[in-house]
């Protein structure tokens, strides 16, 4: 279960770039997770979890499920510990673009949200060595497919 | 990036504007060092910020605010300069170690600050901090970017994922 629970945090689209406005509900959700994970009172998400989602996962959470919320998400964002995984995907982007090409690919395999950063690499440069040239396309249809 | 051309030195000296963080600290700066956000030129130009009145921040908090005004700070002369041409190597090498110490901080800071200058769309924070993430990533396998980037460890699906994907693309992993 627990896995089942965290696969779907990973999966949800939490680092969609500027959020929208429309899904201003729910605040409240966002403060209390994250004001009792800080405070040590351990909610029920949190007694039923591991060690390692017990320090993070609760307030991630609760960020990632009202990521269409700009306000409040940002500030609680700018206020709390933020983590790489809960960074917006334009700015994942501007951080996969100042890697090395074959970097930024690689970076592509941690995680499904990582998958598509990669494409938005300024710098195509298939002038490594390694490259056949059939690569990118193929990437990118088994990409598209996915969408 | 550059400081607005005419504010600069038609003004007189030393503009100064008050910036409010989300928790309500004030923060006076110059003009011209808060100019280095595109956001906040904007309202800069349009006469905003000066007198008692203050531009609201929302999103940013006074830690992190001070922070990237640190950084305004600094390169605002550079800045005002349009960039490089006039500054001395000994400028530019002082700005580069000013840079690298800047960046020398905790994950969660560096996140905050790449937040921040994201919404005050200030260019050149935005790439110091991208190319300091990018460096702790730099030549590491997708395991230990995980780790470095405080990922909970992969469940066997995304340990799956992850070893099809160094199968399929293996040339990025030569």
């Amino acid at each position: 279960m627990e896995d089942a629970q965290r696969r779907a945090e990973m999966s949800r689209p939490s680092i969609h770039g500027r959020m929208d406005d429309d899904e201003q509900h729910n605040p409240a959700a966002v403060s209390t997770g994250l004001v009792s994970t800080l405070a040590g009172h351990p909610s029920q998400a949190t007694a039923t979890r591991g060690f390692m989602s017990s320090t993070t996962t609760p307030a991630k959470r609760a960020v990632v499920e009202n990521s269409d919320c700009p306000v409040d998400n940002k500030r609680a964002r700018t206020q709390r510990r933020l983590s790489f995984p809960s960074l917006p995907q334009d700015i994942v982007s501007r951080i996969t673009a100042a890697l090395p090409f074959k970097e930024a690919v690689r970076m592509s395999a941690v995680c499904s949200k990582l998958r598509r950063a990669w494409m938005y690499h300024p710098n195509l440069d298939l002038g490594v060595s390694a490259t056949d040239g059939s690569v990118v396309p193929t990437m990118w249809q088994e990409e598209k497919s996915e969408l | 990036m550059a400081a607005p051309e005419s504010g600069d030195g038609n003004n007189g000296a030393a503009r100064m504007v008050t910036l409010i963080s989300s928790d309500n600290t004030r923060f006076e700066v110059e003009a011209a060092a808060a100019s280095l956000s595109q956001t906040l030129q904007l309202t800069i130009l349009d006469g905003g910020g000066g007198g008692g009145d203050g531009i609201p921040l929302p999103n940013v908090d006074s830690a992190t605010l001070s922070k990237v005004l640190e950084y305004c700070i600094k390169h605002a002369p550079a800045a005002a300069n349009g960039g490089a041409p006039n500054a001395t190597a000994v400028d530019r090498a002082e700005l580069e170690r000013f840079d690298n110490e800047f960046v020398n901080i905790d994950q969660s800071v560096l996140y905050s600050l790449i937040m921040a200058a994201h919404n005050l769309e200030i260019e050149g924070l935005q790439s110091l901090v991208a190319k300091k993430v990018a460096d702790m990533i730099k030549g590491k396998s997708p395991m230990e970017i995980r780790r470095t980037l405080g990922f909970p460890d992969p469940t066997p699906e995304e340990q799956a994922e992850m070893n099809a994907h160094m199968l399929e693309y293996g040339w990025a992993y030569e």
